[in-house]
């Protein structure tokens, strides 16, 4: 799984103070999160072909549980990116004005 | 992810370890056996293993090498011939040619690819435990 670096726009302090610029650099994260959906849903494909193969005697034993540990880890780590994008959002919801 | 690669590299390591273990159950249980599709009796075998790159193009980037068991090759030499004048397959000596099949350096062969296998495993038990502690980092 390729992970992006974060846009420029998105570290940068314009991107942050600059609302109108907002737009651009949410759609960087959206696309970042939607890949990882995509890749992690792919991973669990391919963990399920593997033991069907594997069960059909067509697979190494090995190859089907090394795919489910793959997107095993990969699903912990959407999860944990997911949790810190939330908590993120409510420190903010907090934060007073 | 960089991460799969080393798990990558174990799966090819454990793919060439169970080969080596089908070739070695090949050879024990062809111990005794006079006849084969070729004529003669059954010849030992064993796999040569190759380091290839785990990508393509990956030779020119100097990426990492996974193992692939490229060839398994036979080895004639040292057949057991046995004075046995009554067997089918004697010739007009009374001499019957056995496998060069060694049972003590085949359970040596077995316990070293059963090892490796091992030491596989343990690489990717690794790699796991390290992927979880770095997401634990965020705890």
């Amino acid at each position: 799984m390729k992970i992006m670096a974060p846009s420029p726009e998105l570290i940068s302090p314009e991107g942050v103070r600059g609302l109108d610029k907002t737009p651009a650099s949410r759609q960087g994260f959206d696309n970042l999160l939607g890949q990882m959906v995509d890749q992690v849903q792919q991973l669990q494909q391919d963990g399920d072909r593997k033991i069907t193969g594997s069960l059909l005697g067509q697979e190494e034993l090995h190859e089907a549980m090394l795919s489910l540990e793959k997107a095993s880890l990969s699903l912990k780590l959407l999860v944990t990116v997911r949790n810190k994008m939330i908590e993120a959002y409510q420190e903010l919801s907090r934060m007073q004005m | 992810m960089s991460m799969f690669k080393a798990m990558d590299l174990s799966a090819s390591g454990l793919t060439a370890q169970r080969q080596r273990l089908d070739v070695i159950a090949e050879n024990l249980a062809n111990i005794n056996t006079t006849r084969t599709a070729e004529g003669g009796p059954y010849k030992r075998k064993s796999v040569v293993m190759e380091a290839t790159p785990a990508e393509d193009f990956g030779s020119l980037l100097g990426s990492p090498e996974k193992v692939e068991v490229v060839q398994i090759t036979e080895d004639s030499k040292g057949l057991r011939a046995e004075h046995e004048p009554g067997h089918p397959d004697a010739d007009q000596n009374g001499t019957v040619l056995y496998p060069n099949v060694n049972p003590v350096s085949e359970m040596v062969h077995l316990m070293l690819a059963s090892r490796a296998y091992e030491a596989n495993v343990a690489v990717l038990r690794t790699g796991k435990a390290m992927a979880q502690k770095a997401l634990e980092i965020g705890r």
